[in-house]
């Protein structure tokens, strides 16, 4: 069957807000809930990176 | 731009390779694994993207009777601006990627758990997830932390081969951010910590390392903190998508040790597999059932087969809506892929009430 085409402006196709992709963390605190951003490190993060450096040497 | 009907030659649409397309029950997902991001897309145009690939554009809108030719136009331009895609007169070139997912090690992931009373023979332990082929661990603990014992466990790890060790310690007078930020800084393989039971929460920008220190005020004090289903949790890369098609994205690989030495698939499941004490990782590897859970896929499990997040989502098979259902969607996830919408807990509904099919 052929699905009716939505359109992309449509609320439900807009990207997740920060606020939505924040993280309720730990189960346990309820007064009041804390939400966190998550983190993305990627490999690229730091531009400049010190390769002398060896963490299993030092 | 949209290519001009033209000859015999006209452009069709492709999807790069990295580029994947999931369909949900009331929107899909367009997953750019390369990139590590997803933008929501319409079941249309999900549909255009599958049923419909090479295709031209006059073809596409022909096949729906010139019905939807404006919103035709818009999703393709879509797919343009956002560098999902590309015009090109031989779509077979371009074949998509091979999702069959291998690992050469036995064990790729692990999580061990301290608390206050966990006599743990960290050497031991590591020696054996070492020789498991072990990559990533997660250390929980779940007390105040002395820096001694994250040294103990650190240095255990020191000359092994895994590649990430992620710190979850509990707030000690000793875990202040210069002390952690040493300590990442000597042991290389520290990704991230995170000290939970702080008194204020606060995040330190990353060091030279790269490494992120969290200091949260939430109490972590059990493996029961842990199941939570939210998008801050997706993974949205190809190592992931891949397993996913066809292994479960949280138990697969992984083997776990309590706090009180219990050999279990994740700290939270049931099962025991045996203790430290008289078992070894590689014996409780061994037994039949312990990689039967491995193999459960988000294809598999309902409601989530039916979720456009279910290749970037980490799953949890501990805690579940049914307990007596391993098939059964996690306790801890909020999201109804029917409606598309997040529910706090309280306010899921029963599953008798959820729809099975999808509304169109």
């Amino acid at each position: 069957m052929k699905k009716r085409m939505e359109r992309l402006g449509d609320e439900l196709f807009q990207p997740l807000a920060e606020a939505e992709q924040s993280r309720i963390t730990g189960g346990l605190i309820k007064n009041p809930p804390q939400t966190y951003t998550a983190i993305t490190i990627f490999e690229t993060y730091d531009p400049a990176p010190d390769s002398t450096r060896d963490g299993d040497n030092e | 731009m949209i290519p001009e009907a033209g000859g015999g030659g006209e452009p069709v649409f492709a999807l790069f390779a990295c580029c994947i397309p999931v369909k949900g029950a009331r929107r899909s997902t367009l997953c750019d694994v390369q990139r590590g991001s997803f933008q929501f897309i319409p079941n249309g145009l999900y549909e255009i993207l599958t049923e419909h690939a090479g295709k031209t554009a006059a073809e596409i809108k022909a096949a729906y009777d010139h019905e939807y030719d404006e919103e035709i136009d818009e999703y393709l331009e879509f797919l343009l601006r956002h560098e999902f895609g590309f015009w090109c007169d031989d779509p077979a070139k371009f074949p998509p990627l091979d999702l069959t997912w291998e690992a050469p090690e036995r064990i790729t992931n692990a999580i061990l758990d301290v608390d206050a009373r966990s006599d743990h023979d960290y050497a031991r332990i590591l020696a054996e997830l070492d020789d498991l082929g072990c990559k990533a661990l997660e250390v929980r603990c779940f007390h105040g932390c002395a820096l001694a014992e994250l040294r103990a466990i650190l240095e255990a790890a020191r000359y092994g081969r895994l590649r990430s060790i992620d710190l979850l310690v509990g707030d000690g007078p000793e875990l202040t951010p210069e002390a952690l930020a040493d300590l990442a800084a000597r042991h290389g393989r520290i990704s991230s910590v995170v000290v939970h039971s702080a008194p204020e929460a606060r995040r330190l920008p990353p060091s030279r390392t790269g490494v992120v220190v969290e200091y949260r005020t939430e109490r972590i004090d059990s493996p029961s903190c842990c199941g939570k289903v939210h998008p801050g949790y997706f993974v949205v890369e190809l190592e992931t998508f891949a397993e996913g098609q066809r292994h479960n994205t949280c138990l697969n690989r992984k083997i776990s040790v309590d706090a009180r030495g219990e050999i279990r698939n994740c700290p939270s499941m049931a099962r025991s597999f045996g203790n430290l004490r008289e078992t070894s990782l590689h014996s409780a590897l061994a037994h039949r059932d312990f990689a039967a859970l491995w193999s459960i896929n988000k294809d598999q499990i309902d409601i989530c087969k039916d979720c456009e997040f279910r290749y970037l989502c980490t799953d949890c098979r501990a805690y579940l809506k049914d307990e007596r259902d391993l098939y059964s969607k996690p306790s801890k996830c909020a999201y109804d892929p029917y409606t598309a919408e997040w529910r706090s807990p309280a306010e899921r509904p029963a599953p008798a009430g959820i729809p099975k099919g999808a509304p169109e």
